[in-house]
């Protein structure tokens, strides 16, 4: 069975090219265009994802902001799952414990070693 | 001393006595006399005479007025003595007695004044040479006739070379105290009243160097009884000198407090009054000097949010005898506020209790400002910089990850990723990629282009409606629904390609904030100007930042909502003003927004 990842960024190319690396790889993956869209679809799923590679800034909810909403409305399910924020900004100051950071624009070597190492 | 004083006050008491016990004495001794001679002619006659020598030796001792009239009586009684008893004889021993005493004491009479004005002439004479001030006499003719000491010193001139020279020549002035102390002199000596100097005359000494002096000068009568004058110089160099310097100082300090706009305050701990000058006043905000300020007043005048700690302070350095500085708001009766910059410094008595502070106050509301101003240009530059490379690097990080795939594929010689269509899709996915740069560096060259106003237009009469209708069917595909209203047709002269850039700037925004409901685009011709129009129904901007929204880096919501620069509105509202034509927007919050462009149409004069 293949490795689910859970991919959350705003800008459409980047998730699209993501994707296709991914499923390139072996994986299954799950684009989501906003945090939002992806919380209403994944709260009530049974398979969850293995993986989270989330956008760092995104409109209304970014990624730090769901990792905290997962992580207290979802701790027994969505917020033991790995994760990974990618920023385009630079080092991230605020990294939750437990979160891995990717640099945009990243290396596919950096990101398939990253989800295959960790994606449950 | 005391002891001298006390007999001689006691000499001068026996003295005054005595002379009255001698009157006494002789006015009893000649009317017995007078009585007895006329009763007993024959008795008294001879021996009752020698009486009055004696009498006369003690009036003539005891006092000189006494003993003047006792010699009148001796004579009176000598008469008496040696003439015969006669009634006759009587009177006019009588009026020749009183005639003698009355001349003698005459002649006694001068004598004393002649003594009293010696002693007056020496007492005036020490005074006048030992006095501060000049003093010159003259006499009728206005020659000199006296100079003190002093006058010799500050004329330059010796007494014993002056005396007689006329006035004029001994004081000679510089300038208008010429003609002020010629007249001076006319008035006083035919008005006969004193005249002073109102102001300084400047006095030319021998040796030709000046001399501030004031003239005070009246008539005197002097010896030979006519009318002289008496001058009196005082010399007030130094004083003038002191004056001058103190009102330079002070025009100095004027100066600077005006030029600095420097208020400068004085507080008086014990009275509570406060003194101040115009510049303190104005930047309360009053235009001239108010009557009254005491120390409560500018607590009443004082920020909300600042009178605590400002109080705390005054209250600290004034209980330490310190100095304090703080920068704060205060308040004026406009209830505006004012940044102040205030200094002031604790002075305290022997007891070590505060007694006055004195302080200045700048208003540094400006400075203050252009500091807000450059932090909030700092601030924008920082998140432009922020926004500018999350941008660039979303596209890299799409061409970036694909190019490595293509290589991976390659390496693999895996054949069915080269495919006709993934080739096809990869060049497309990368030809976006490199526009998305290319409109992002496009832009930033474009501010750097305005900054240093190098914003190149190239200009071409063009039919607008052929822009506008390209623009809009090469943008349509992102819309749902993207519609042409009114259009009309018009030429315009200008950068086809810069104007183009504006309405996709526009539309691009439309797109963004239209929250994907249908868009209209009008163009019409209204005056001399073609009129563009883009009207969504998105989320519309507040009022609070309509005006922003042309700015550079601004946006109407937070730059992590959307995606962009921030620099669309603000490079088409430039590109406008350089066709004189205008940029505006309608909004309603919610509702929508409609932009509007006007470019006038004919030949426009670029700038």
């Amino acid at each position: 069975m293949k490795r689910v990842v859970c991919i959350i960024d705003d800008d459409e190319d980047v998730r699209d090219v993501v994707t296709y690396a991914l499923e390139d790889d072996g994986f299954e993956v799950m684009p989501f265009a906003n945090p939002e869209e992806a919380l209403t679809e994944l709260k009530d799923m049974d398979q969850l994802p293995g993986f989270f590679l989330l956008d760092y800034l995104m409109p209304r909810m970014d990624g730090l902001a769901f990792i905290k909403k997962i992580r207290s409305d979802y701790h027994d399910t969505l917020g033991k799952i790995p994760m990974a924020l990618s920023s385009a900004n630079g080092k991230i100051n605020d990294l939750p414990t437990g979160v891995m950071e990717l640099q945009k624009p990243m290396d596919l070597d950096v990101l398939l070693d990253l989800v295959r190492d960790h994606c449950l | 001393m005391i002891y001298a004083h006390y007999t001689g006050e006691k000499e001068t008491k026996v003295r005054r006595n005595l002379g009255l016990i001698s009157y006494l004495l002789s006015g009893i001794a000649t009317f017995s006399i007078l009585y007895f001679h006329s009763a007993y002619p024959e008795l008294l006659g001879a021996r009752f005479g020698l009486l009055y020598p004696a009498v006369f030796l003690i009036a003539w001792f005891a006092g000189v007025g006494a003993g003047i009239f006792s010699l009148g009586l001796f004579l009176f009684g000598f008469g008496l003595y040696v003439l015969p008893a006669d009634p006759e004889n009587f009177i006019r021993l009588m009026t020749f007695g009183l005639t003698s005493a009355f001349v003698l004491w005459v002649i006694q009479t001068g004598k004393n004044a002649q003594a009293r004005l010696k002693t007056n002439h020496g007492l005036f004479k020490t005074s006048l040479e030992s006095i501060g001030d000049a003093v010159i006499l003259t006499d009728r003719d206005h020659s000199v006739m006296f100079m003190n000491p002093m006058a010799e010193r500050l004329t330059g001139k010796s007494l014993l070379d002056v005396r007689c020279s006329p006035l004029l020549s001994v004081l000679k002035f510089e300038g208008e105290s010429i003609a002020t102390f010629n007249h001076a002199l006319t008035d006083v000596f035919e008005g006969k009243r004193p005249w002073e100097s109102k102001g300084h005359c400047r006095l030319i000494r021998s040796d030709g160097k000046t001399q501030y002096v004031e003239i005070s000068c009246a008539p005197i009568r002097i010896e030979d009884g006519t009318m002289g004058l008496v001058i009196v110089l005082k010399d007030v160099g130094r004083m003038q000198e002191a004056l001058t310097s103190l009102t330079q100082s002070e025009e100095r300090l004027r100066l600077a407090t005006d030029v600095s706009e420097l208020g400068i305050w004085e507080a008086n701990l014990l009275t509570g009054f406060v003194a101040r000058n115009l510049n303190h006043d104005e930047i309360f905000g009053y235009s001239e000097l108010l009557p009254h300020w005491v120390i409560g007043d500018y607590e009443a005048r004082l920020h909300p949010e600042d009178k605590e700690s400002v109080m705390e302070l005054i209250n600290n350095a004034t209980r330490e005898c310190e100095s304090f500085a703080s920068t704060f708001r205060i308040m004026r009766d406009d209830h505006t506020f004012r940044w102040v910059n205030a200094t002031g410094k604790v002075e305290c008595g022997h007891d070590g209790k505060a007694i006055r502070i004195i302080g200045t106050l700048m208003d540094i509301t400006e400075k203050k400002k252009s500091e807000d101003m450059l932090h909030e240009a700092l601030f924008y530059r920082d998140e432009f910089l922020s926004i500018a490379s999350h941008e660039l690097k979303t596209p890299l990080t799409s061409l970036k990850l694909q190019s490595q795939m293509f290589k991976r594929h390659i390496e693999k010689n895996d054949g069915e990723a080269f495919s006709h269509d993934r080739i096809k899709r990869f060049m497309a996915e990368a030809d976006t990629q490199v526009s998305r740069l290319t409109r992002l560096v496009d832009d930033m060259l474009d501010i750097s282009r305005i900054r240093t106003g190098r914003l190149s237009i190239s200009t071409e009469k063009v039919e607008i409606s052929n822009v506008v209708k390209e623009v809009v069917d090469r943008m349509r595909p992102h819309f749902s629904s993207l519609e042409i209203g009114d259009f009309h047709h018009g030429e315009v002269v200008c950068d086809r390609l810069r104007i183009e850039q504006v309405i996709t700037n526009i539309l691009n925004n439309a797109l963004r904030y239209g929250k994907g409901r249908p868009v209209r685009v009008d163009l019409r011709e209204n005056g001399g100007e073609m009129v563009i129009s883009v009207t969504d129904n998105g989320m519309g901007i507040p009022e609070s930042f309509k005006d922003k929204i042309f700015s550079r880096f601004q946006r109407a919501v937070p730059a992590s909502e959307v995606s962009g620069l921030g620099l669309g509105l603000y490079i088409s509202k430039q590109i406008v003003e350089a066709h004189q034509g205008r940029i505006s927007v309608d909004s309603e919050l919610h509702k929508g927004s409609c932009f509007t462009v006007q470019i006038p149409k004919g030949e426009v004069v670029l700038q």
